[in-house]
């Protein structure tokens, strides 16, 4: 069993090493210049000197920082308008056709708006990020809170529970894997934005390094950065997953899964 | 007659939103008529109104769309059919499975935006960037939904269809396919959503001549504000149908589910 499960790992392996070979033969062939497609031992150089020189380091903590500002402020907003769509009904009926009207609009079509609003520095950035992780966290709460059983709420009742109580105690644990998954969708999407707020407008952080390394035809630099990105966005999407698996304990009882 | 009937009865039942639309317009038009703010920086609803029905009467607005349809069609075209099949060829064998899916999945790990620069070193800024870009976005989507719909068939069809004694093509279109079909359906929906997204993106970011990105673009570096709105409503009704329409035809397909319940 146990060997079953490690040859269809390396199953998996098979083809990301036969296309580095393919590379790498291409680049040594010179099929294409190595200015637009650099080989791959020339890919971790440029990752060395751009760890050692710092600028890697410097550059994410900035983009880092920005989502981490963007993404709280954008999660707790969308958690509160969930919540206030998802108990109170009268919310609901007044906002939430406007909502659901406004969260049709791609974030990027709010770009003009915001710039001219806010400029193009530091806060125009963070109310772009905050803007799109809004949306998912809203729409998952809300969701979540509707699913609540209505059994719930009768034991509730029962218990003469007053609103809070009733929110804090039954609405929210039982609507809380829906909210984790906002939670994550939220992130990946604030992981996004920053890097296109970035393409767009920026004096520093990842999506610059990307855009100055374009125009200056540094294929590797754009690829390493691609491969950097990526694997940030993994490991904050795994580590909200442990987060979330944490927190979700009490539900295996139920999921076996 | 009856459309003032079903009229009255839509605001009937959502007038609470209507309410909110007609106070948000009203506050939209006070401030911008008492001049609390520049008509830079907000223009009045009605120049919206006039905006849009110029630019609807000079053609920019349907060319612009209309070339921003056709680029996605494009790249819908090319990410979506590629998806499919990666996405069927994974569902469908253990051993397609297990060579593509980490690859599928570590490739996947990169935000989307961020394939754009190395997009533009590899395609040019012409249209060819833009339908990769477009491509790659409409793929991911796809690929998951058409496995996830292929292994989410219940495993009793295939044992009804062993009983039967269907063979390996008859198995596919009878039991498969119709089964898997309301998850590819959401595929197609999340795929067309994305491009959707991604051609604005696309072309906020490699310019071009027409294009309902490079309109909202232009608009904003003119200071045409009013257009700046126009583009923005256009971009959100179009998403809008496309996820409507594609959502009822998901309803749709799934009707067949409810008849067992």
């Amino acid at each position: 069993m146990r060997l079953q499960t490690i040859k269809n790992k390396l199953l998996g392996l098979v083809v990301p090493i036969l296309l580095l070979v393919a590379w790498d033969f291409v680049t040594r062939r010179e099929l294409f210049s190595a200015q637009l497609l650099p080989p791959p031992k020339m890919l971790f150089e440029t990752w060395w000197d751009m760890q050692t020189s710092g600028e890697l380091a410097l550059n994410m903590k900035i983009s880092l920082l920005r989502v981490a500002a963007g993404f709280s402020l954008g999660a707790l907003l969308g958690f509160s308008t969930g919540v206030a769509m998802g108990t109170w009904k009268t919310v609901d009926n007044y906002l939430g056709p406007l909502f659901n009207g406004m969260r049709q609009v791609p974030v990027v079509g709010w770009l003009p708006f915001l710039v001219l609003w806010l400029g193009i520095g530091e806060t125009f950035k963070i109310a772009f990020i905050s803007l799109g992780a809004l949306v998912p966290m809203a729409l998952k709460t809300y969701e979540g809170i509707a699913a609540v059983s209505p059994s719930f709420l009768e034991v509730a009742r029962v218990f003469e529970f007053g609103r809070f109580r009733q929110l804090t105690r039954i609405v929210l644990p039982s609507a809380l894997p829906s909210i984790l998954v906002g939670l994550r969708l939220s992130l990946s999407e604030a992981w996004m934005l920053v890097v296109g707020a970035e393409l767009v407008a920026a004096s520093a952080g990842i999506g610059n390094t990307m855009t100055v390394a374009r125009r200056l035809f540094q294929t590797d630099v754009v690829l390493v950065s691609v491969i950097v990105i990526a694997l940030t966005g993994f490991v904050m999407d795994k580590l909200l997953g442990q987060i979330e698996g944490q927190f979700l304990t009490w539900r295996k009882t139920f999921d076996p899964r | 007659m009856n459309i003032a009937l079903q009229l009255a009865g839509f605001i009937r039942r959502r007038y609470h939103g209507v309410i909110t639309f007609l106070v948000l317009i009203g506050v939209w038009t006070a401030l911008t008529h008492l001049r609390v703010v520049s008509a830079e920086q907000l223009p009045a609803p009605e120049v919206i109104v006039t905006t849009f029905l110029q630019n609807l009467k000079s053609g920019l607005l349907g060319d612009s769309l209309l070339s921003s349809l056709v680029r996605i069609a494009k790249g819908f075209c090319i990410g979506c059919s590629l998806g499919f099949l990666l996405g069927a060829a994974m569902g469908v064998s253990q051993t397609a499975e297990r060579l593509f899916a980490p690859l599928t999945n570590a490739l996947r790990q990169v935000p989307i935006i961020g394939w754009i620069p190395l997009i533009i070193v590899w395609c040019g800024i012409a249209d060819l960037s833009k339908i990769a870009f477009i491509a790659i976005g409409a793929f991911f989507p796809m690929v998951f939904n058409t496995f996830e719909g292929i292994r989410s068939v219940p495993r009793n069809y295939l044992e009804v269809a062993r009983v039967f004694q269907f063979g390996r093509l008859k198995l596919l279109r009878k039991i498969v396919v119709p089964g898997a079909l309301p998850s590819i359906v959401t595929g197609i929906r999340l795929s067309l959503g994305t491009s959707w997204m991604l051609v604005v993106w696309s072309e906020i970011n490699t310019r071009s001549d027409l294009g309902i990105g490079d309109m909202l673009w232009s608009a904003r570096e003119g200071g045409r504000m009013d257009l700046v709105i126009v583009c923005i409503i256009v971009i959100g009704v179009v998403a809008f149908l496309i996820n409507e329409l594609l959502g009822h035809l998901e309803a749709y397909l799934q009707g067949w589910k409810k008849t067992y319940r």
